[in-house]
């Protein structure tokens, strides 16, 4: 078990001082390949800076193959996550008081997230909709419907009527996935330092 | 957002003692293995030690646990 940490800690730091070689390669392929592909023409020349691309570039491959590894170890790692996460989110737990405070605020950051995922849940399955007849003299309208499914695709998009003309839908303004993890994940870590912030000024 | 006061008014005499011996708040922190800042709230009241680190101190200041923590009633909260 403690050889499988070590690795995992060897894992981590590779992880960590190779991403400013990453965001380099990342950008380079950026600029010298701007429709994001890299052609087969390249990857088999023999010029210094195609060689250069192509280690660089499976360099990338294989940090973010790594990288997908590392998270998911740390999921089912509590050691790991112990110590990688702890260090991350600047969780400071020197002395018994300090364990106090971080007990307390985790605790209201825990039912805070709670109360933002609920709200988000609801929120995600309803669909508001202003809508107003094509014909002349039509009023406008809102229409509320709710939408759920286990899976994306399951969810059934309602027909389209050909004789209304939908002004504003909420559906348009919702959030795509990557960034609704990235909201909840910056309100838990945001929410924590400031219960934990409001704690030590109280006490 | 609670508080970590307990129901308990419990007074200390960490201060008085920590001038007796001429200590600061860091060496007192230093040696019962608490940081600063839980000496600060020990002090002020704000914070009740657990017994272990109740224990700690008065260990410290090689003395009994009653001399410098005293339960002087019960909060109405």
């Amino acid at each position: 078990m403690s050889k499988f940490h070590s690795f995992n800690k060897f894992v981590a730091r590779y992880l960590f001082y190779f991403s400013p070689l990453i965001i380099i390669t990342l950008i380079w392929i950026a600029i010298s390949h701007p429709t994001g592909y890299v052609s087969l023409k390249t990857l088999t020349s023999t010029s210094v800076s195609n060689i250069l691309l192509n280690i660089l570039g499976f360099l990338t491959f294989l940090w973010v193959f790594i990288l997908w590894y590392f998270f998911s170890v740390m999921i089912f790692s509590s050691k790991l996550r112990e110590s990688i996460l702890t260090k991350l989110s600047k969780v400071k737990e020197r002395d018994e008081r300090e364990e106090f405070i971080v007990g307390r605020a985790a605790k209201a950051t825990f039912l805070s997230t709670m109360a933002l995922t609920i709200f988000m849940l609801l929120l995600s399955g309803f669909n508001i909709k202003l809508v107003k007849g094509k014909q002349i003299n039509s009023k406008k309208h809102i229409s509320i419907s709710y939408e759920f499914g286990l899976l994306e695709k399951n969810i059934k998009k309602p027909a389209e009527n050909k004789l209304e003309e939908i002004l504003f839908s909420s559906s348009d303004y919702s959030l795509s996935k990557s960034s609704l993890l990235l909201f909840i994940l910056f309100w838990h870590l945001i929410s924590f330092h400031i219960f934990s912030y409001k704690l030590k000024r109280e006490n | 957002m609670g508080s970590l006061r307990s129901k308990f008014l419990i007074e200390n005499k960490i201060h008085v003692y920590r001038a007796i011996k001429k200590v600061t708040q860091k060496d007192l922190a230093l040696a019962i293995g608490v940081t600063r800042a839980t000496v600060v709230a020990l002090e002020k009241g704000n914070y009740n030690p657990s017994l272990d680190l109740a224990f700690r101190i008065a260990r410290y200041f090689e003395v009994d646990i009653n001399e410098i923590f005293k339960v002087k009633g019960e909060k109405n909260e």
